[in-house]
């Protein structure tokens, strides 16, 4: 019995290894008609490959975003000027966006990292490496300063915003959870070599001048929505601005509304077309019915959408983990909602805030630091 | 405690709290770039079809972002044999065996063929007619010596993050190599 299972084995082996050596032969050039043997001294061209020199490109743009970021911190926080802001903005639209065709974004460099987490073979690019890491060590300590300058998507959204209109808390915290759900899938995509984000940037088409209608289509419907409601992308869909998020909730060193000291005067608060400059409240702490009422939302997320997540996947820990991912991100955005932290003056959310400069000019003691008059207000 | 004192006490324990967090992700995010950088290629990668792998499915002129695609076909004349009748450029039941556009494979005519000697012929492409359909390249595989084939050129591809036509290669012939090497040329037999 072994021995005619030996001999078929073998059989196969033979015949894989025909096949193989016709496939090769056929993958690599046969010579089925022999070289010609030409007499009236033609010689064949070369092989017409053009090979061209590689200027360092990638290297380069790794070195103007972290200068962009560089000028834009200090334009931002020593400076104060909306004008440099908007120039500098302007200016990595036109690189990044319509020069570089808007690819390689941080974005996009999010699922590079991932994929080479993942998979130990993929050999990531440089500039995927800066594009992710930096703005978010920035983000840390100085706010998303990335945002405001050098992101040519947010840029070309920014320039759209006509009539800010100011979105119902409710339907903005809502929808602000849709970037985390973004963040998860495309990373989950990520590690298994699929860049969805590639596949499905608005704004990227914009950029290249050329895209299926569908891309076109959902660019444009959002800079339309753009118009009105302020960078519509990046506050609900943008899966870097999710990263950029929870790295700027440590900010030490952000944006100040106010040169000084808040005086309350409560002008800002509409200067801000994204909603994230918050007014004063007192604390509260949670009642015995809020803490059984987030136990309860707690468990039953995390067991809805781990499990949710291992079924939908065919099974997979991944999908497990995308899963515990969704259901974390539910119960942080409950708890954000149900403890609340005292804030005595009006203060910029760093979460939200995308470095635009635009409230300076509404603060009553940034006009007079400008005008050189006024006293330091004592606290 | 005076509110004063509660009052600065907080603001000093939300300072500590912030920096920390800011150092502990600075640490991070360090660590990461130091793991992940010395997988860097030095001068980035670009995106190059196999020749042993492609299976001329087509896909090429299709799912480009570009229009007309990036990938173009490539002739390696060292590998040709110059016939007459060459089946990467006529099609395999020609009406009649001449350089009719109805006998041509080639959808836009991109393919020249030129007397050279007897028995001789030389097919030359001319790249801005090319769409990289690969039907020529498929003719040539099947009856030829298999001298032309697919190859995306470096000075017209945008080296998207992800190449859309790898998406959906059916032969999985489309490959990331570092920027410096720039062509994978096909091997000869």
């Amino acid at each position: 019995m072994r021995q005619r299972q030996a001999v078929r084995l073998r059989g196969a082996a033979w015949a894989v290894f025909c096949v193989a050596l016709l496939m090769s032969s056929v993958a690599s050039g046969q010579q089925r008609f022999p070289p010609p043997d030409f007499e009236t001294g033609y010689t064949q061209p070369a092989l017409q490959l053009q090979t061209r020199q590689t200027f360092p490109e990638e290297a380069l743009a790794a070195g103007l975003l972290l200068l962009a970021m560089g000028f834009g911190a200090w334009a931002l926080l020593w400076r104060r000027s909306r004008r440099m802001i908007f120039v500098l903005a302007v200016a990595c639209l036109l690189y990044f966006g319509f020069y570089r065709g808007g690819c390689l974004c941080p974005i996009g460099a999010v699922q590079n990292v991932m994929l080479a987490l993942s998979d130990p073979s993929y050999v990531v690019p440089l500039l995927a490496l800066v594009l992710s890491v930096a703005p978010l060590v920035m983000a840390l300590f100085l706010g998303r300063v990335f945002c405001g300058t050098a992101c040519p998507l947010g840029a070309i959204q920014d320039i759209f915003l006509f009539r800010p209109v100011r979105v119902p808390r409710w339907l903005d915290e809502g929808l602000g959870l849709l970037r985390y759900v973004v963040l998860g899938v495309v990373v989950y995509a990520a590690a298994a070599g699929s860049f969805l984000m590639c596949r499905y940037d608005p704004f990227v088409a914009f950029f290249r001048f050329s895209g299926s209608a569908g891309m076109l289509a959902f660019g444009g419907a959002l800079l339309i929505l753009g118009m009105f409601v302020g960078r519509p992308f990046c506050r609900y869909l943008c899966p870097y601005g999710a990263l950029l998020s929870l790295a700027a909730k440590w900010t030490s060193r952000g944006v100040s509304v106010t040169p000084d000291e808040c005086i309350n005067c409560t002008l800002c608060r509409d200067a801000c077309p994204f909603g994230a400059i918050v007014p004063p409240r007192s604390g509260s702490r949670m009642s015995r019915r809020m803490r059984a009422f987030l136990w309860g939302m707690a468990i039953l997320s995390i067991v809805v959408c781990s499990a949710g997540g291992y079924v939908a996947t065919g099974r997979t820990v991944g999908g497990l983990i995308l899963g515990l991912w969704f259901a974390v991100v539910i119960v942080a955005k409950l708890l954000s909602l149900s403890v609340l932290s005292e804030r005595e003056t009006y203060e910029v959310d760093h979460a939200k805030c995308f470095a635009c400069a635009r409230c300076y000019l509404s603060c009553p003691r940034e006009r007079a630091r400008l005008k050189g008059e006024g006293e330091p207000v004592e606290s | 405690m005076s509110d004063d004192m509660l009052k600065r006490a907080r603001e000093a324990r939300r300072g500590f709290i912030k920096n920390l967090a800011g150092g502990v992700g600075l640490f991070a995010f360090g660590g990461l770039l130091g793991k992940l950088i010395t997988r860097t290629g030095r001068e980035g990668t670009v995106w190059q079809i196999d020749p042993a792998k492609c299976t001329q499915c087509g896909n090429c002129s299709e799912h480009c972002v570009l229009t007309p695609s990036a990938v173009k076909c490539v002739h390696d004349f060292s590998m040709c044999g110059y016939c007459r009748i060459c089946t990467g450029f006529l099609v395999t039941d020609p009406a009649k065996l001449n350089e009719g556009a109805e006998n041509q494979l080639c959808p836009t005519g991109a393919i020249t063929r030129k007397f050279v000697e007897e028995p001789y012929y030389e097919y030359t492409i001319d790249e801005n007619l090319c769409i990289g359909c690969g039907r020529c390249v498929k003719g040539c595989a099947a009856f030829g010596n298999g001298s032309l084939y697919l190859q995306i050129n470096r000075d017209l591809c945008i080296n998207c993050n992800e190449c859309a036509i790898e998406a959906v290669c059916e032969g999985h012939a489309i490959v990331r190599i570092p920027a410096e090497k720039q062509y994978l040329p096909k091997k000869h037999a």
